[in-house]
């Protein structure tokens, strides 16, 4: 009998593991399972340029071919997994017998608790929300974000653009805090407030008021704001509530071990992308991270590595993420942590273009570069080395 | 093997030269330009690594 590998989840970690098995030769029987009714589309510019576009046209991930080649199963839901009998159970009723599985489900955004579906309140993790979120501003006067993360401030700068009046709300002292920490969140601060955005900060929204459309909000400042759209930008959820019971270890996604191999899962399950939560050889510690660039690169190992059999190797990437706001890039090589200690290594944040380092113990960790793609790409060397705060500081001396 | 680069999609990241700077650099115009379109063997992987993280999905390998 052909070998079946079947790949739960059609976005990018996905459709990156089905590319690579067919590069790599394998000519068994391949399942895509996508839960969207849409072809694998990629997600980055939904919360960047697809909202300014003039027209919202999807960039799709791959030409179609691949997915000719392969029996792609749309708007399907995998509901079970037997890693034993090595058998997936789809909500269309169908039991599919396998010998490898790969999780790539990725995460849900996560909503405002205790808040009822109404009209204008939005979060935006798909194609259909990113079309609800484009048409909302197209018509509406003021937005208010509730959620200063990477997603919030993009969207707010989206929505500045379009020159619509832009309330943020977020319970940290600045934006983006968690992803890289209070100092290097200030500067953030400053790049939107100079954008006209009305950042309340320390801040949450209490309430929300109207029954079946929003029609303002309270915040935890005690003001009202009167508005007929919001979108909640709070983070998300690995989508793990299908393997319940599968014996596979569910901890904050699925917990892999370094080959991203899922624990309990018999040698024959893996995870792959924003679900995957894998032991990182160079961190020693277990990672998720919900970035393109990992999903990218842990589809394409994953699928080698099931090809490889014991000649598998551990994946042990360098992180990379980026976002786009007001006509700026920024980059983030490696980690950091909010608690890391940050030194700004080139330009400066009263300048449009800046580096700074981010140490933990003395050893460079992770890199944020504003519109300074050439050094950012030349660190990733003194990433690995490890380099003090001295080499770091050397670094930013390399042409840009 | 041989790498192409779709130049309407490059956004200039640089991902790629940071993963294999000796096939990838920005040229005096600040344009991504390929240094070696037909590399060795021995940079497979790093070609390969490029074309995988590539933000845009603009490199490709070809046989």
């Amino acid at each position: 009998m052909r070998p079946h590998i079947a790949v739960v989840g059609a976005s990018l970690g996905g459709s990156r593991t089905v590319r690579a098995l067919r590069r790599r030769g394998f000519d068994g029987h391949v399942t895509l399972i996508g839960a969207e009714p849409h072809l694998p589309y990629d997600r980055p510019p939904l919360s960047k340029g697809f909202l300014t576009a003039e027209e919202a046209t999807p960039k799709h991930l791959e030409a179609g071919d691949l997915f000719d080649s392969v029996e792609t199963r749309l708007n399907v839901r995998a509901v079970a997994l037997r890693p034993a009998d090595r058998e997936i159970e789809t909500d269309d009723g169908d039991r599919i017998r396998v010998d490898h599985v790969v999780v790539a489900t990725g995460v849900a955004a996560r909503r405002l608790p205790g808040d009822s579906p109404r009209t204008g309140v939005h979060t935006l993790r798909t194609l259909d929300d990113a079309e609800a979120v484009r048409r909302g501003l197209a018509n509406t006067e003021r937005v208010v974000i509730v959620g200063a993360g990477f997603i919030g401030c993009e969207v707010a700068a989206a929505a500045r653009h379009l020159g619509v009046d832009v309330v943020m709300v977020d319970p940290q002292a600045a934006p983006v805090v968690r992803g890289v920490g209070a100092e290097v969140g200030a500067a953030f601060a400053d790049l939107h407030r100079g954008h006209g955005v009305d950042l309340r900060l320390r801040t949450s929204v209490t309430r929300v008021e109207g029954f079946d459309r929003v029609r303002a909000v309270q915040l935890s400042d005690g003001s009202r704001i009167t508005t007929d759209m919001l979108i909640v930008g709070i983070g998300a959820d690995p989508q793990t509530g299908w393997l319940a019971g599968s014996g596979l270890t569910l901890n904050n996604g699925v917990v892999c071990d370094s080959h991203c191999r899922a624990v309990g899962g018999g040698g024959h399950v893996w995870a792959v992308g924003d679900v995957a939560r894998w032991h990182s050889v160079r961190y020693d510690e277990l990672l998720r991270l919900e970035h393109w660039t990992n999903a990218a690169e842990q589809g394409a190992h994953v699928a080698a590595s099931i090809l490889a059999g014991d000649a598998a190797t551990p994946y042990d990437p360098l992180p990379y993420a980026w976002s786009d706001q007001y006509g700026s890039k920024f980059q983030i090589l490696g980690r950091t942590q909010p608690d890391y200690e940050t030194e700004v290594l080139s330009g400066s944040f009263q300048e449009s273009r800046y580096l700074v380092g981010f140490f933990k113990s003395g050893v460079l960790h992770g890199v944020l570069g504003r519109s300074m793609p050439t050094l950012v790409a030349r660190y990733r060397s003194l990433l690995t080395e490890p380099a003090d705060h001295a080499r770091a500081r050397e670094g930013a001396l390399m042409a840009t | 093997m041989k790498i192409e680069v779709d130049l309407a999609l490059c956004e200039d990241q640089a991902v790629c030269i940071g993963l294999a700077p000796s096939i990838f650099a920005f040229g005096e115009d600040g344009v991504l330009t390929v240094l070696h379109e037909s590399p060795p063997e021995e940079l497979r992987e790093a070609c390969e690594q490029a074309e995988a993280a590539c933000p845009m999905a603009a490199i490709r390998l070809v046989e």
